[in-house]
């Protein structure tokens, strides 16, 4: 037997509903002759090829089968066989109708007159008729009952299968038209808070002329949703992020160069960006068509286990470095500075002793160790960090500082996992990408440039999109690290293996969000604090404001954006092995960003409550002090 | 005005020639020998755009016209390692077997974008910025051409790029070829606009004076 995937049109496009993309070939060879075949015109469902398949071969026809058998392909048989056949079909299909319809057994006595009935009715007496026929026809064996005996089959047969395919193809309106409308209203509202928040934030110059950079931020939204129509683009959805995140980032070049203020430090920190994003691009062919053709990793791969571990060790140490030289760009007190780096020394240690030698307990110890000193800091900096920044004199600047180191925190634990949890090959682009975060986020503190906060915040988001992709991750399920969830876990648990994958998959998104704490800066926030009074309400604003509703807002447009581009595919060839698999990722980015934008808030909330307990502390002392003095 | 219609029709008829003699005394096509139709290209647009811009230069009293030929020349390699790098970044092949189609892809691309500029510009920076980053106020006309017609073939590149993750299995959506067409279509465009502009920068210009 020979078939063809789909067909194509003049064009070459493949995979819509016209009739020449879903028209294709099947032809069957056998030994036998077909008899009364005729040449042309043998026109078959694609659901009738599972049951003709399991007969011919002899096997059970699968349970959920709604096709019917193609009465053509055996016509070698005797008639008896034939009838066998039809039996077969007709008995599996009445079961599968037993199951969608909920009333009992067939009882003959209904069974009288033959209009007038619906449901499980109709179907019951159709298989008994035709069950009755052939017991009939088996027990005298007259050759010109045969034609009546199979009439009655097939008359059952092509209910059966137009009712089950109609049900199989039947969708509650009701429930996708309220489930896109509160994803469409999530969506308007969380760009109207989005326009709202950027008027609050730029209520002076609100006529100004739009960038570059600033239109080009929505395009990349736009051309996506686009792209997302063809599932060719889907497939290789990697190229689209790498082409719109690197063209954004020379977009930014270009107004580097612009800028009469820019320096030096801004346009390497951009070409370090766009640089160590093309290594990433060609780490990873990905994508489903040219997934065959040579990338760094298959080439590490052939080139032995040596090269991969050195390879692993030299970004360890690059992730470490960058982790510190960030540290040390921020000024702290020397002891502040001391105190994070010990906390840091024990888990490093043994990561690079197990790129050395690998240990499950170890791993463990790893595991706890990086969680609680993740939580250790979160818990004690606002405490320990003091009220006012020593370089810049702002008051209240330790807020901006705990804000800052937090995020570090975040971000360094995380790459630390991910060099644990990723697979040797794949901590090279974990490093690549930390370098990507810590070179924007340098490039956007320069305040001269003048970049709006919410195309900072955009940039970052979609650095971390591109990175998804260049970790290794396609639109397909196969990509997903599934061994990698098992490191270091001695009893097998679904629950930690699925929180071990998500991990794993969605390490690019997560960092990118992370980071956001360390891409607020002091200068900011110094509006809103002066020595006397602290205004927590829009320092939480500046904070959160862009870095969570600006992710949340591309989310929910894509979200929504392909929910509709789904339901407007749902006769496309390829729904169930590119659109379906696509949804499933769409969903758990949104998870992911749901869960980021939680932990943001989280912190920032925790740092400000904290802060303002320690301001009224300080205020009830030095009041109580005063009548003394 | 003249003088402009001239350029103009010169800088694109020398495209179209460029393809007829790739065709017919090479018997080039762009499908199928990519890196040598590419050559022919280059070279012949690369002698109009130099011999025509150079004619342009910026203070003609203080630099011979040898001497914006000789700028063109050493422009056109700058370039496209510049263009080049731009490609790779934005996810152009990386290989042996591409090396060749980039090289000469490059060229031609620096004949269209860096080339008139270096002839016209030379080495000065803050024409260079005026033009391409807009720092200030574009007022000459040959600034306004060279802006254009450089903006128009990058542009045309970059969405010539998009239909090559399709998988249609073209010859076409191989690198560059795609991305030759849009860049040359973009450029087309683009001289297309910056003669519409200089026509109707003239005659503002003579209503003012008048």
């Amino acid at each position: 037997m020979i078939v063809s995937d789909h067909g194509m049109t003049e064009s070459g496009n493949h995979g819509g509903s016209s009739y020449e993309e879903t028209d294709s070939l099947a032809l069957f060879v056998g030994a036998e002759k077909f008899s009364y075949a005729p040449e042309t015109n043998n026109k078959a469902h694609q659901v009738d090829i599972a049951v003709t398949l399991a007969l011919l071969f002899g096997v059970p026809i699968p349970r959920n089968n709604v096709g019917t058998v193609m009465a053509e392909v055996f016509s070698f048989l005797e008639d008896e066989q034939k009838l066998r056949i039809l039996q077969m079909n007709s008995w599996q299909l009445m079961r599968l109708l037993q199951t969608h319809l909920t009333e009992s057994g067939c009882g003959k006595s209904s069974c009288v007159s033959g209009s007038g009935k619906t449901g499980a009715e109709r179907f019951c007496c159709l298989y008994l008729d035709a069950t009755a026929l052939h017991e009939n026809y088996s027990r005298s064996g007259y050759a010109n009952d045969y034609r009546t005996v199979a009439l009655a089959y097939h008359n059952f047969l092509r209910t059966a299968t137009e009712w089950l395919s109609s049900r199989a193809t039947d969708k509650p309106i009701g429930l996708l038209a309220s489930g896109i409308a509160a994803m469409l209203l999530s969506c308007l509202g969380l760009m109207s808070l989005l326009l709202l928040f950027n008027q609050d934030t730029h209520f002076k110059n609100s006529m100004q002329k739009w960038h570059l950079d600033e239109i080009f931020i929505p395009a990349v939204i736009f051309i996506l949703i686009i792209s997302m129509g063809s599932s060719s683009m889907v497939e290789e959805e990697q190229y689209i992020w790498h082409f719109m995140t690197s063209s954004l980032y020379l977009i930014l070049l270009r107004r580097a160069i612009q800028s009469k203020a820019s320096h030096y430090h801004q346009i390497y920190s951009v070409i370090t960006v766009l640089l160590c994003g093309r290594v990433l691009r060609g780490w990873h062919q990905g994508g489903v068509n040219w997934s065959y053709l040579p990338d760094i990793s298959k080439f590490l791969e052939q080139s032995g286990t040596l090269h991969i571990k050195s390879l692993q060790l030299l970004s360890t140490i690059l992730v470490i470095s960058t982790c510190l030289l960030v540290l040390l760009a921020l000024k702290l007190r020397k002891r502040v500075a001391i105190i994070f780096v010990l906390v840091y020394i024990f888990p490093v240690l043994l990561i690079l002793k197990q790129i050395f030698q690998y240990q499950d307990s170890i791993i463990q110890i790893i595991y706890a160790v990086l969680g609680i000193s993740t939580v250790g800091i979160f818990v004690a900096t606002p405490w320990l960090m003091p009220l006012q920044n020593l370089q810049t004199r702002f008051p209240f600047g330790g807020i901006g500082d705990s804000v800052f180191v937090i995020g570090w925190c975040y971000v360094f634990s995380w790459c630390l996992l991910q060099l644990i949890l990723q697979q040797p090959v794949n901590s090279m682009p974990t490093s690549l990408l930390l370098m990507q975060i810590v070179a924007s986020i340098r490039f956007f503190s320069d305040r001269d440039l003048h970049v709006k906060q919410w195309v900072k915040v955009a940039a970052l988001y979609y650095v971390g999109m591109a990175g998804h992709f260049g970790l290794g991750n396609t639109n397909t399920l196969a990509t997903i690290d599934v061994a990698g969830a098992f490191v270091g876990i001695s009893s097998h648990s679904t629950i930690i293996s699925g929180i071990l994958m998500f991990i794993i998959t969605y390490a690019s998104p997560m960092l990118v969000l992370l980071s956001m704490l360390m891409n607020v800066f002091n200068k900011d926030l110094s509006a809103f604090a002066n020595v006397q009074n602290i205004d927590f309400g829009h320092i939480l604003k500046m904070i959160l404001g862009y870095n969570c509703l600006v992710p949340l807002g591309l989310n929910s447009i894509l979200l929504l954006s392909y929910t509709i581009v789904l339901l407007l595919m749902q006769n496309h060839l390829f729904v169930w092995s590119v659109f379906s698999p696509k949804y499933l990722y769409v969903c758990a980015t949104t998870a992911c960003v749901y869960i980021g934008v939680s932990i943001l808030s989280l912190t920032t909330a925790y740092i400000c409550m904290v802060f303002g307990i320690r301001v009224t502390l300080k205020r009830n002392r030095s009041t109580e002090r005063l009548p003394c003095q | 005005m003249t003088k402009m219609l001239f350029l103009h029709i010169s800088c694109g008829l020398g495209l179209v020639s460029a393809f007829w003699v790739a065709h017919n005394f090479y018997s080039l096509t762009l499908l199928q020998n990519p890196a040598k139709t590419l050559r022919t290209l280059w070279a012949v647009e690369a002698s109009v755009v130099i011999l025509l811009y150079s004619l342009f230069r910026r203070n003609p009293d203080q630099c011979s016209y040898l001497r914006a030929v000789l700028r063109g020349l050493l422009g056109l390699p700058t370039g496209a390692v510049v263009n080049a790098l731009g490609a790779i970044v934005l996810g152009a092949p990386v290989g042996i077997q591409h090396f060749e189609k980039t090289i000469h892809w490059s060229l031609l691309m620096s004949v269209l974008t860096f080339v008139p500029a270096a002839c016209v510009f030379g080495s000065c920076w803050s024409d260079w910025l005026r033009v391409f980053a807009h720092t200030e106020a574009i007022a000459a006309c040959i600034d306004w051409i060279i802006c254009i017609g450089a903006h128009g073939a990058v542009i045309g590149a970059w969405f010539g790029a998009w239909p090559m993750p399709l998988d249609w299995e073209r010859p076409w959506q191989e690198w560059p070829i795609c991305v030759t067409c849009g860049a040359i279509i973009g450029y087309l465009v683009g001289l297309i606009i910056s003669f519409g502009f200089v026509v109707f920068h003239n005659q503002k210009q003579r209503v003012k004076g008048d």
